[in-house]
Protein backbone atom coordinates (compact mmCIF):
# COMPACT_ATOMS: atom_id res chain seq x y z
CA UNK A 1 0.00 0.00 0.00
CA UNK A 2 1.21 3.50 -0.83
CA UNK A 3 1.19 6.36 1.65
CA UNK A 4 1.42 10.11 1.01
CA UNK A 5 3.33 12.12 3.63
CA UNK A 6 0.88 14.81 4.76
CA UNK A 7 2.72 16.40 7.66
CA UNK A 8 6.20 16.08 9.16
CA UNK A 9 7.25 16.58 12.78
CA UNK A 10 10.52 15.90 14.58
CA UNK A 11 9.42 12.58 15.99
CA UNK A 12 6.70 11.49 13.61
CA UNK A 13 4.97 12.08 10.28
CA UNK A 14 1.28 11.98 9.32
CA UNK A 15 0.55 9.73 6.36
CA UNK A 16 -2.52 9.15 4.21
CA UNK A 17 -3.00 5.62 2.90
CA UNK A 18 -5.01 4.54 -0.15
CA UNK A 19 -8.01 3.57 1.96
CA UNK A 20 -8.32 7.12 3.30
CA UNK A 21 -6.78 6.34 6.68
CA UNK A 22 -4.62 9.02 8.28
CA UNK A 23 -1.89 7.47 10.39
CA UNK A 24 1.26 8.42 12.22
CA UNK A 25 4.61 6.87 11.45
CA UNK A 26 8.30 7.29 12.20
CA UNK A 27 9.68 10.23 10.28
CA UNK A 28 12.58 8.63 8.46
CA UNK A 29 13.65 11.88 6.80
CA UNK A 30 10.38 12.21 4.89
CA UNK A 31 9.17 15.32 3.07
CA UNK A 32 5.58 16.48 2.59
CA UNK A 33 4.14 15.16 -0.67
CA UNK A 34 6.50 12.20 -0.81
CA UNK A 35 5.04 8.76 -1.45
CA UNK A 36 6.31 5.85 0.65
CA UNK A 37 5.44 2.17 0.69
CA UNK A 38 6.74 0.60 3.90
CA UNK A 39 6.57 3.15 6.71
CA UNK A 40 7.14 2.29 10.37
CA UNK A 41 3.65 3.00 11.66
CA UNK A 42 3.02 4.14 15.20
CA UNK A 43 1.26 1.53 17.28
CA UNK A 44 -1.91 2.38 19.09
CA UNK A 45 -1.08 1.99 22.81
CA UNK A 46 -4.55 0.72 23.65
CA UNK A 47 -4.53 -1.85 20.86
CA UNK A 48 -2.39 -4.43 22.65
CA UNK A 49 -4.52 -4.06 25.75
CA UNK A 50 -7.70 -4.48 23.71
CA UNK A 51 -6.32 -7.54 21.95
CA UNK A 52 -5.23 -9.01 25.31
CA UNK A 53 -8.62 -8.22 26.83
CA UNK A 54 -10.37 -9.82 23.87
CA UNK A 55 -8.13 -12.87 24.09
CA UNK A 56 -8.75 -13.17 27.83
CA UNK A 57 -12.48 -12.76 27.32
CA UNK A 58 -12.45 -15.33 24.55
CA UNK A 59 -10.54 -17.80 26.69
CA UNK A 60 -12.84 -17.13 29.64
CA UNK A 61 -15.91 -17.67 27.46
CA UNK A 62 -14.45 -20.89 26.05
CA UNK A 63 -13.60 -22.08 29.56
CA UNK A 64 -17.12 -21.28 30.76
CA UNK A 65 -18.62 -23.18 27.82
CA UNK A 66 -16.32 -26.12 28.49
CA UNK A 67 -17.24 -26.06 32.17
CA UNK A 68 -20.95 -25.99 31.36
CA UNK A 69 -20.59 -28.82 28.87
CA UNK A 70 -18.47 -30.82 31.32
CA UNK A 71 -20.98 -30.24 34.13
CA UNK A 72 -23.74 -31.42 31.83
CA UNK A 73 -21.68 -34.45 30.89
CA UNK A 74 -20.96 -35.20 34.54
CA UNK A 75 -24.61 -34.89 35.45
CA UNK A 76 -25.64 -37.13 32.59
CA UNK A 77 -22.90 -39.72 32.62
CA UNK A 78 -20.87 -39.73 35.82
CA UNK A 79 -23.32 -38.98 38.62
CA UNK A 80 -25.03 -42.05 40.10
CA UNK A 81 -28.73 -41.69 39.65
CA UNK A 82 -30.26 -45.13 40.09
CA UNK A 83 -29.22 -48.31 41.89
CA UNK A 84 -30.32 -51.81 41.01
CA UNK A 85 -29.74 -54.64 43.48
CA UNK A 86 -29.74 -58.05 41.89
CA UNK A 87 -30.27 -60.77 44.47
CA UNK A 88 -30.16 -64.43 43.52
CA UNK A 89 -28.62 -65.02 46.39
CA UNK A 90 -25.31 -63.64 45.29
CA UNK A 91 -26.24 -60.04 45.78
CA UNK A 92 -24.84 -57.49 43.40
CA UNK A 93 -25.40 -53.74 43.24
CA UNK A 94 -25.38 -51.91 39.89
CA UNK A 95 -25.01 -48.15 39.81
CA UNK A 96 -26.66 -46.40 36.88
CA UNK A 97 -26.19 -42.86 35.61
CA UNK A 98 -28.92 -40.56 34.38
CA UNK A 99 -28.80 -42.11 30.95
CA UNK A 100 -29.47 -45.52 32.47
CA UNK A 101 -25.97 -46.80 31.76
CA UNK A 102 -24.25 -49.06 34.27
CA UNK A 103 -21.25 -47.15 35.61
CA UNK A 104 -20.26 -49.46 38.44
CA UNK A 105 -21.02 -52.99 39.65
CA UNK A 106 -20.14 -54.18 43.16
CA UNK A 107 -20.83 -57.29 45.18
CA UNK A 108 -22.98 -56.70 48.24
CA UNK A 109 -22.30 -60.00 50.00
CA UNK A 110 -19.54 -62.58 49.82
CA UNK A 111 -21.24 -64.55 47.04
CA UNK A 112 -21.84 -61.35 45.13
CA UNK A 113 -18.14 -60.55 45.31
CA UNK A 114 -17.31 -64.08 44.17
CA UNK A 115 -19.77 -63.71 41.28
CA UNK A 116 -17.97 -60.57 40.14
CA UNK A 117 -14.50 -62.07 40.39
CA UNK A 118 -12.96 -61.90 36.93
CA UNK A 119 -16.05 -60.27 35.49
CA UNK A 120 -15.34 -57.66 32.86
CA UNK A 121 -18.28 -55.48 32.03
CA UNK A 122 -18.61 -55.61 28.25
CA UNK A 123 -21.47 -53.18 27.89
CA UNK A 124 -23.00 -50.29 29.78
CA UNK A 125 -26.53 -51.45 29.01
CA UNK A 126 -28.37 -52.36 32.20
CA UNK A 127 -30.23 -55.29 30.65
CA UNK A 128 -27.08 -56.74 29.10
CA UNK A 129 -25.19 -56.45 32.41
CA UNK A 130 -28.07 -58.04 34.31
CA UNK A 131 -28.24 -60.91 31.80
CA UNK A 132 -24.48 -61.41 32.02
CA UNK A 133 -24.60 -61.55 35.81
CA UNK A 134 -27.50 -63.99 35.78
CA UNK A 135 -25.64 -66.09 33.21
CA UNK A 136 -22.58 -66.13 35.48
CA UNK A 137 -24.76 -67.06 38.45
CA UNK A 138 -26.16 -70.00 36.46
CA UNK A 139 -22.67 -71.08 35.41
CA UNK A 140 -21.39 -70.87 38.99
CA UNK A 141 -24.35 -72.85 40.28
CA UNK A 142 -26.01 -70.07 42.24
CA UNK A 143 -29.16 -70.16 40.14
CA UNK A 144 -31.04 -73.27 39.13
CA UNK A 145 -34.57 -74.17 38.11
CA UNK A 146 -37.12 -73.00 40.62
CA UNK A 147 -34.82 -70.31 41.92
CA UNK A 148 -35.74 -66.72 42.44
CA UNK A 149 -34.32 -63.49 41.11
CA UNK A 150 -35.11 -60.34 43.02
CA UNK A 151 -34.38 -56.94 41.57
CA UNK A 152 -34.58 -53.95 43.88
CA UNK A 153 -34.62 -50.71 41.97
CA UNK A 154 -33.78 -47.55 43.85
CA UNK A 155 -34.95 -44.98 41.32
CA UNK A 156 -35.34 -41.22 41.85
CA UNK A 157 -38.92 -41.27 40.67
CA UNK A 158 -41.81 -43.50 39.82
CA UNK A 159 -41.50 -43.16 36.05
CA UNK A 160 -37.88 -44.32 36.03
CA UNK A 161 -38.71 -47.24 38.32
CA UNK A 162 -41.56 -48.29 36.03
CA UNK A 163 -39.46 -47.93 32.90
CA UNK A 164 -36.50 -49.92 34.19
CA UNK A 165 -38.69 -52.47 35.95
CA UNK A 166 -40.85 -53.23 32.91
CA UNK A 167 -37.84 -53.37 30.65
CA UNK A 168 -35.84 -55.66 32.95
CA UNK A 169 -38.77 -58.00 33.55
CA UNK A 170 -39.54 -58.30 29.85
CA UNK A 171 -35.87 -58.75 28.96
CA UNK A 172 -35.18 -61.33 31.64
CA UNK A 173 -38.35 -63.28 30.94
CA UNK A 174 -37.39 -63.49 27.32
CA UNK A 175 -33.80 -64.42 28.23
CA UNK A 176 -34.74 -67.10 30.75
CA UNK A 177 -37.79 -68.40 28.89
CA UNK A 178 -36.02 -71.31 27.23
CA UNK A 179 -33.16 -71.73 29.68
CA UNK A 180 -34.52 -71.88 33.17
CA UNK A 181 -37.80 -71.55 34.99
CA UNK A 182 -37.23 -69.03 37.73
CA UNK A 183 -39.30 -66.51 39.57
CA UNK A 184 -38.51 -62.87 38.90
CA UNK A 185 -39.52 -60.26 41.42
CA UNK A 186 -38.93 -56.57 41.01
CA UNK A 187 -39.39 -54.11 43.84
CA UNK A 188 -38.86 -50.48 44.41
CA UNK A 189 -36.12 -50.34 47.02
CA UNK A 190 -36.85 -48.68 50.35
CA UNK A 191 -40.25 -47.58 49.21
CA UNK A 192 -43.82 -48.51 49.90
CA UNK A 193 -44.69 -51.93 48.58
CA UNK A 194 -44.68 -51.79 44.85
CA UNK A 195 -43.95 -54.49 42.40
CA UNK A 196 -43.65 -54.53 38.66
CA UNK A 197 -46.34 -56.95 37.53
CA UNK A 198 -45.52 -59.97 35.45
CA UNK A 199 -45.80 -59.26 31.75
CA UNK A 200 -49.29 -60.39 30.80
CA UNK A 201 -48.97 -63.16 28.26
CA UNK A 202 -52.42 -64.69 28.51
CA UNK A 203 -55.50 -64.22 30.62
CA UNK A 204 -54.17 -64.07 34.12
CA UNK A 205 -55.64 -66.75 36.36
CA UNK A 206 -55.67 -65.78 40.02
CA UNK A 207 -53.28 -67.98 41.93
CA UNK A 208 -54.80 -70.48 44.32
CA UNK A 209 -54.79 -69.48 47.93
CA UNK A 210 -52.69 -71.81 49.99
CA UNK A 211 -53.93 -72.91 53.31
CA UNK A 212 -51.15 -74.31 55.34
CA UNK A 213 -52.02 -76.82 57.94
CA UNK A 214 -49.29 -78.03 60.17
CA UNK A 215 -48.31 -81.58 59.47
CA UNK A 216 -50.11 -81.67 56.11
CA UNK A 217 -49.34 -80.57 52.62
CA UNK A 218 -50.72 -77.11 51.77
CA UNK A 219 -54.12 -77.30 50.20
CA UNK A 220 -54.60 -75.14 47.12
CA UNK A 221 -58.06 -73.73 46.59
CA UNK A 222 -59.05 -71.35 43.84
CA UNK A 223 -60.38 -68.03 45.21
CA UNK A 224 -63.85 -68.63 43.74
CA UNK A 225 -64.06 -71.87 45.59
CA UNK A 226 -63.07 -70.16 48.79
CA UNK A 227 -65.60 -67.41 48.26
CA UNK A 228 -68.23 -70.01 47.69
CA UNK A 229 -67.53 -71.61 50.98
CA UNK A 230 -70.54 -71.21 53.28
CA UNK A 231 -70.19 -69.07 56.33
CA UNK A 232 -69.61 -71.20 59.43
CA UNK A 233 -72.72 -69.91 61.16
CA UNK A 234 -75.10 -68.00 58.94
CA UNK A 235 -77.20 -66.88 61.88
CA UNK A 236 -74.39 -65.53 64.02
CA UNK A 237 -72.78 -62.21 63.26
CA UNK A 238 -69.08 -62.09 62.53
CA UNK A 239 -67.27 -60.81 65.58
CA UNK A 240 -65.06 -57.73 65.40
CA UNK A 241 -61.69 -58.94 64.28
CA UNK A 242 -58.88 -58.13 66.58
CA UNK A 243 -55.44 -58.50 64.93
CA UNK A 244 -53.84 -59.70 68.11
CA UNK A 245 -55.88 -61.48 70.76
CA UNK A 246 -55.68 -59.76 74.11
CA UNK A 247 -54.00 -62.75 75.66
CA UNK A 248 -51.14 -62.50 73.09
CA UNK A 249 -50.37 -58.89 73.86
CA UNK A 250 -46.98 -58.47 75.40
CA UNK A 251 -45.85 -61.95 74.42
CA UNK A 252 -42.83 -62.57 72.23
CA UNK A 253 -42.97 -63.43 68.53
CA UNK A 254 -41.90 -66.98 69.05
CA UNK A 255 -44.58 -67.47 71.66
CA UNK A 256 -47.19 -66.13 69.32
CA UNK A 257 -45.96 -68.37 66.55
CA UNK A 258 -46.17 -71.47 68.72
CA UNK A 259 -49.57 -70.62 70.10
CA UNK A 260 -51.12 -69.77 66.76
CA UNK A 261 -49.62 -72.89 65.25
CA UNK A 262 -51.34 -74.87 67.94
CA UNK A 263 -54.62 -73.12 67.37
CA UNK A 264 -54.32 -73.63 63.64
CA UNK A 265 -53.84 -77.26 64.10
CA UNK A 266 -56.93 -77.32 66.24
CA UNK A 267 -59.05 -75.37 63.74
CA UNK A 268 -58.49 -76.71 60.24
CA UNK A 269 -61.70 -75.09 58.95
CA UNK A 270 -60.65 -71.62 59.83
CA UNK A 271 -60.45 -70.67 56.16
CA UNK A 272 -63.57 -68.41 56.07
CA UNK A 273 -61.55 -65.75 57.82
CA UNK A 274 -59.26 -65.57 54.80
CA UNK A 275 -62.11 -64.89 52.44
CA UNK A 276 -61.72 -61.21 52.66
CA UNK A 277 -57.93 -61.37 52.27
CA UNK A 278 -57.02 -63.44 49.28
CA UNK A 279 -53.35 -63.53 48.32
CA UNK A 280 -51.49 -63.44 51.62
CA UNK A 281 -48.33 -64.30 49.86
CA UNK A 282 -48.43 -61.25 47.60
CA UNK A 283 -49.07 -58.95 50.49
CA UNK A 284 -46.19 -60.37 52.41
CA UNK A 285 -43.97 -59.78 49.41
CA UNK A 286 -44.86 -56.14 49.25
CA UNK A 287 -43.77 -55.50 52.76
CA UNK A 288 -40.24 -55.62 53.97
CA UNK A 289 -40.82 -59.21 55.02
CA UNK A 290 -39.83 -60.94 51.78
CA UNK A 291 -37.14 -63.50 52.04
CA UNK A 292 -33.89 -62.82 50.21
CA UNK A 293 -32.54 -66.16 51.27
CA UNK A 294 -30.50 -67.13 54.23
CA UNK A 295 -27.56 -65.01 55.01
CA UNK A 296 -28.62 -62.32 52.56
CA UNK A 297 -27.89 -58.76 53.52
CA UNK A 298 -31.50 -57.99 53.00
CA UNK A 299 -32.64 -60.75 55.29
CA UNK A 300 -34.21 -59.04 58.23
CA UNK A 301 -35.05 -62.27 59.94
CA UNK A 302 -38.59 -62.58 58.74
CA UNK A 303 -39.80 -65.58 56.87
CA UNK A 304 -42.48 -64.46 54.55
CA UNK A 305 -43.95 -67.90 54.09
CA UNK A 306 -44.86 -68.17 57.70
CA UNK A 307 -45.08 -64.56 58.61
CA UNK A 308 -48.17 -64.24 56.47
CA UNK A 309 -50.02 -66.07 59.17
CA UNK A 310 -49.02 -63.43 61.64
CA UNK A 311 -50.07 -60.64 59.44
CA UNK A 312 -52.22 -58.17 61.32
CA UNK A 313 -55.11 -58.74 58.93
CA UNK A 314 -55.10 -62.46 59.12
CA UNK A 315 -58.03 -62.47 61.52
CA UNK A 316 -56.47 -64.86 63.90
CA UNK A 317 -58.38 -63.35 66.75
CA UNK A 318 -61.60 -64.79 65.41
CA UNK A 319 -60.39 -68.35 65.53
CA UNK A 320 -61.51 -68.81 69.04
CA UNK A 321 -65.07 -68.07 67.93
CA UNK A 322 -65.09 -71.11 65.71
CA UNK A 323 -63.68 -73.54 68.18
CA UNK B 1 12.69 12.31 42.87
CA UNK B 2 11.36 15.77 42.08
CA UNK B 3 12.72 15.51 38.55
CA UNK B 4 10.85 12.26 38.08
CA UNK B 5 7.61 13.97 39.14
CA UNK B 6 8.23 16.79 36.70
CA UNK B 7 8.91 14.30 33.92
CA UNK B 8 5.74 12.34 34.72
CA UNK B 9 3.65 15.52 34.63
CA UNK B 10 5.28 16.43 31.29
CA UNK B 11 4.50 12.98 29.96
CA UNK B 12 0.85 13.25 31.05
CA UNK B 13 0.62 16.64 29.35
CA UNK B 14 2.22 15.23 26.21
CA UNK B 15 -0.38 12.46 26.11
CA UNK B 16 -3.05 15.02 25.27
CA UNK B 17 -1.01 17.45 23.18
CA UNK B 18 1.08 16.27 20.24
CA UNK B 19 3.05 19.50 20.18
CA UNK B 20 4.04 18.97 23.79
CA UNK B 21 4.99 15.39 22.92
CA UNK B 22 7.19 16.67 20.13
CA UNK B 23 8.83 19.14 22.50
CA UNK B 24 9.46 16.43 25.11
CA UNK B 25 11.03 14.22 22.46
CA UNK B 26 13.25 17.11 21.41
CA UNK B 27 14.30 17.58 25.03
CA UNK B 28 15.06 13.88 25.51
CA UNK B 29 16.70 13.36 22.12
CA UNK B 30 20.13 12.67 23.72
CA UNK B 31 18.56 9.90 25.81
CA UNK B 32 16.91 8.43 22.69
CA UNK B 33 20.18 8.59 20.75
CA UNK B 34 22.06 7.00 23.62
CA UNK B 35 19.57 4.12 23.86
CA UNK B 36 19.69 3.58 20.10
CA UNK B 37 23.49 3.63 20.05
CA UNK B 38 23.58 1.17 22.97
CA UNK B 39 21.29 -1.14 21.06
CA UNK B 40 23.19 -0.86 17.77
CA UNK B 41 26.56 -0.99 19.59
CA UNK B 42 27.89 1.76 17.35
CA UNK B 43 27.67 5.55 17.16
CA UNK B 44 24.71 6.94 15.21
CA UNK B 45 24.95 8.51 11.78
CA UNK B 46 21.97 10.78 12.23
CA UNK B 47 21.11 11.51 8.62
CA UNK B 48 21.11 7.92 7.45
CA UNK B 49 19.93 5.96 10.43
CA UNK B 50 16.29 4.95 10.28
CA UNK B 51 16.86 3.43 13.70
CA UNK B 52 16.85 6.88 15.31
CA UNK B 53 13.46 7.66 13.73
CA UNK B 54 12.17 4.32 14.99
CA UNK B 55 13.54 5.03 18.46
CA UNK B 56 11.78 8.41 18.41
CA UNK B 57 8.45 6.87 17.42
CA UNK B 58 8.98 4.30 20.17
CA UNK B 59 9.54 7.14 22.65
CA UNK B 60 6.31 8.66 21.35
CA UNK B 61 4.52 5.37 21.96
CA UNK B 62 6.03 5.28 25.44
CA UNK B 63 4.52 8.70 26.15
CA UNK B 64 1.09 7.55 24.97
CA UNK B 65 1.22 4.21 26.71
CA UNK B 66 2.77 5.28 30.02
CA UNK B 67 0.87 5.05 33.30
CA UNK B 68 2.15 5.83 36.80
CA UNK B 69 1.68 2.22 37.85
CA UNK B 70 4.29 1.11 35.32
CA UNK B 71 7.22 2.49 37.29
CA UNK B 72 9.64 5.22 36.25
CA UNK B 73 9.11 6.65 32.76
CA UNK B 74 12.65 6.48 31.38
CA UNK B 75 13.21 2.72 31.99
CA UNK B 76 9.78 2.13 30.45
CA UNK B 77 10.70 4.23 27.40
CA UNK B 78 14.07 2.46 27.16
CA UNK B 79 12.37 -0.94 27.16
CA UNK B 80 9.95 0.16 24.44
CA UNK B 81 12.76 1.59 22.29
CA UNK B 82 14.69 -1.66 22.53
CA UNK B 83 11.70 -3.85 21.66
CA UNK B 84 10.77 -1.61 18.72
CA UNK B 85 14.30 -1.67 17.39
CA UNK B 86 14.36 -5.48 17.75
CA UNK B 87 11.15 -5.69 15.69
CA UNK B 88 12.67 -3.41 13.06
CA UNK B 89 15.85 -5.51 12.89
CA UNK B 90 13.85 -8.69 12.45
CA UNK B 91 11.90 -7.11 9.60
CA UNK B 92 15.05 -5.86 7.97
CA UNK B 93 16.60 -9.31 8.23
CA UNK B 94 14.05 -10.59 5.74
CA UNK B 95 15.28 -8.13 3.13
CA UNK B 96 18.95 -8.82 3.75
CA UNK B 97 20.77 -9.67 0.55
CA UNK B 98 18.52 -7.36 -1.50
CA UNK B 99 20.02 -4.33 -3.20
CA UNK B 100 19.39 -0.95 -1.61
CA UNK B 101 18.27 1.98 -3.75
CA UNK B 102 20.60 4.17 -1.71
CA UNK B 103 23.71 2.25 -2.72
CA UNK B 104 26.11 4.30 -4.88
CA UNK B 105 26.48 2.95 -8.40
CA UNK B 106 30.10 3.89 -8.87
CA UNK B 107 33.05 3.79 -6.53
CA UNK B 108 32.82 7.49 -5.75
CA UNK B 109 30.76 8.14 -2.64
CA UNK B 110 29.15 11.29 -4.07
CA UNK B 111 28.08 9.56 -7.24
CA UNK B 112 24.52 8.68 -8.34
CA UNK B 113 22.61 6.07 -6.43
CA UNK B 114 20.59 3.21 -7.90
CA UNK B 115 17.36 4.95 -6.91
CA UNK B 116 18.37 8.10 -8.66
CA UNK B 117 19.23 6.17 -11.79
CA UNK B 118 15.89 4.38 -11.76
CA UNK B 119 13.92 7.56 -11.19
CA UNK B 120 15.90 9.22 -13.95
CA UNK B 121 14.72 6.44 -16.23
CA UNK B 122 11.12 7.28 -15.28
CA UNK B 123 11.63 10.95 -16.04
CA UNK B 124 12.89 12.53 -12.82
CA UNK B 125 11.62 15.96 -13.77
CA UNK B 126 8.05 14.72 -13.88
CA UNK B 127 8.45 13.01 -10.50
CA UNK B 128 9.75 16.19 -8.91
CA UNK B 129 6.94 18.19 -10.50
CA UNK B 130 4.40 15.71 -9.30
CA UNK B 131 5.81 15.86 -5.73
CA UNK B 132 5.70 19.65 -5.78
CA UNK B 133 2.12 19.62 -7.00
CA UNK B 134 1.19 17.13 -4.30
CA UNK B 135 2.91 19.23 -1.65
CA UNK B 136 1.04 22.32 -2.87
CA UNK B 137 -2.27 20.46 -2.61
CA UNK B 138 -1.42 19.19 0.86
CA UNK B 139 -0.41 22.64 2.06
CA UNK B 140 -3.66 24.08 0.68
CA UNK B 141 -5.61 21.34 2.41
CA UNK B 142 -3.74 22.01 5.68
CA UNK B 143 -4.67 25.68 5.41
CA UNK B 144 -8.32 24.88 4.78
CA UNK B 145 -8.28 22.48 7.68
CA UNK B 146 -6.86 25.16 9.94
CA UNK B 147 -9.92 27.27 9.07
CA UNK B 148 -11.93 24.48 10.63
CA UNK B 149 -9.53 24.41 13.60
CA UNK B 150 -8.18 21.01 12.63
CA UNK B 151 -4.62 19.81 11.91
CA UNK B 152 -3.46 16.63 10.18
CA UNK B 153 -2.33 15.32 13.54
CA UNK B 154 -5.87 15.87 14.87
CA UNK B 155 -7.24 14.06 11.83
CA UNK B 156 -4.86 11.15 12.42
CA UNK B 157 -5.93 11.04 16.07
CA UNK B 158 -9.59 11.11 15.05
CA UNK B 159 -9.27 8.53 12.26
CA UNK B 160 -11.46 5.44 12.78
CA UNK B 161 -9.61 2.34 14.01
CA UNK B 162 -12.30 -0.18 13.21
CA UNK B 163 -12.78 -1.21 9.62
CA UNK B 164 -16.57 -1.02 9.91
CA UNK B 165 -16.42 2.62 11.00
CA UNK B 166 -13.91 3.38 8.28
CA UNK B 167 -16.30 1.98 5.68
CA UNK B 168 -19.12 4.08 7.11
CA UNK B 169 -16.98 7.21 6.71
CA UNK B 170 -16.01 6.17 3.18
CA UNK B 171 -19.70 5.82 2.38
CA UNK B 172 -20.22 9.41 3.52
CA UNK B 173 -17.31 10.54 1.33
CA UNK B 174 -18.78 8.79 -1.69
CA UNK B 175 -22.13 10.43 -1.11
CA UNK B 176 -20.56 13.88 -0.59
CA UNK B 177 -18.64 13.55 -3.84
CA UNK B 178 -21.91 13.14 -5.74
CA UNK B 179 -23.65 16.06 -3.93
CA UNK B 180 -21.98 19.39 -4.88
CA UNK B 181 -24.66 21.42 -3.11
CA UNK B 182 -23.90 19.61 0.16
CA UNK B 183 -20.20 20.42 -0.21
CA UNK B 184 -21.01 24.05 -0.98
CA UNK B 185 -23.15 24.29 2.11
CA UNK B 186 -20.40 22.62 4.12
CA UNK B 187 -17.79 25.13 2.94
CA UNK B 188 -20.16 28.06 3.48
CA UNK B 189 -21.35 27.17 6.95
CA UNK B 190 -18.17 25.29 8.00
CA UNK B 191 -20.38 22.82 9.76
CA UNK B 192 -20.63 19.13 9.12
CA UNK B 193 -24.19 18.32 7.94
CA UNK B 194 -24.30 15.26 10.21
CA UNK B 195 -28.09 14.89 10.23
CA UNK B 196 -28.41 14.87 6.48
CA UNK B 197 -25.41 12.61 5.98
CA UNK B 198 -26.70 10.22 8.61
CA UNK B 199 -30.11 10.11 6.92
CA UNK B 200 -28.83 9.78 3.37
CA UNK B 201 -25.98 7.36 4.05
CA UNK B 202 -27.76 5.30 6.73
CA UNK B 203 -24.89 5.84 9.13
CA UNK B 204 -25.41 6.44 12.83
CA UNK B 205 -25.24 10.16 13.65
CA UNK B 206 -23.11 9.42 16.71
CA UNK B 207 -20.52 7.72 14.52
CA UNK B 208 -20.33 10.80 12.34
CA UNK B 209 -20.01 13.14 15.29
CA UNK B 210 -17.34 10.97 16.90
CA UNK B 211 -15.21 11.23 13.77
CA UNK B 212 -16.07 14.79 12.90
CA UNK B 213 -12.47 15.98 12.30
CA UNK B 214 -11.73 13.04 10.04
CA UNK B 215 -14.92 13.60 8.06
CA UNK B 216 -14.10 17.28 7.69
CA UNK B 217 -10.79 16.31 6.07
CA UNK B 218 -12.52 13.80 3.78
CA UNK B 219 -15.21 16.28 2.70
CA UNK B 220 -12.58 18.93 2.02
CA UNK B 221 -10.70 16.46 -0.16
CA UNK B 222 -13.95 15.97 -2.09
CA UNK B 223 -14.17 19.69 -2.92
CA UNK B 224 -12.44 21.19 -5.94
CA UNK B 225 -8.68 21.44 -6.13
CA UNK B 226 -7.43 18.17 -4.66
CA UNK B 227 -7.11 16.04 -7.76
CA UNK B 228 -3.86 14.33 -6.74
CA UNK B 229 -5.11 13.37 -3.29
CA UNK B 230 -8.40 12.15 -4.75
CA UNK B 231 -6.34 10.16 -7.28
CA UNK B 232 -4.51 8.56 -4.34
CA UNK B 233 -7.91 7.65 -2.84
CA UNK B 234 -9.34 6.39 -6.14
CA UNK B 235 -10.06 2.94 -4.68
CA UNK B 236 -12.19 4.48 -1.98
CA UNK B 237 -14.03 6.87 -4.25
CA UNK B 238 -14.82 4.11 -6.72
CA UNK B 239 -16.11 1.98 -3.92
CA UNK B 240 -13.29 -0.43 -4.68
CA UNK B 241 -12.62 -1.57 -1.13
CA UNK B 242 -14.36 -4.75 -0.02
CA UNK B 243 -17.06 -4.07 2.46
Amino acid sequence: MKYIIMECHTSYAVLLDEEGRFCKAANCGYQVGQTVEIPVLMRDPGMGKRIRLRAVMGIAAAAACFLLAFTGYCRGYLVRDTFICLTINPSVRMELNRKGQVIHVAGVNEDGRKLLEGYRQASKDRLVVTKELIGRAMDMGYLSAGGKIVLDIDAPDEAVFRKYGVELRAGLEEYLDEVLEVEIKIFRYDHEAEEIPVTPKEEAVPPPVEIKIEGKEPVGLPPEAIQELPAPDAGTEQPQQDPVPPEYEGSSDSDQRERSAGEKAATPESSPDYNGNPGHEERSDYGSGFDYGEGSDYDNGSDYGESSYYNGDSGYGSHSDYE
Amino acid sequence: MNEEHVLVSQVYKAKEDMEAADRLIGAYLPFIKSETAKYLKRPLIEENDDELSIAMIAFHEAIRGYAKGRGAFLPFASMLIKSRLTDHMRREKRHRGHLSLDLPIGEAEDGDTLGMQLSAGENGQEAYASRDATRAEIEELARQLMDFGVSFTDVAENCPRQRRTLYACQKVMEYAKGSPELLEEFLRTRRLPAVRLSKECHVDKKTLERHRKYLVALLLICTNGYEIIRGHLKHVLRGGTDR
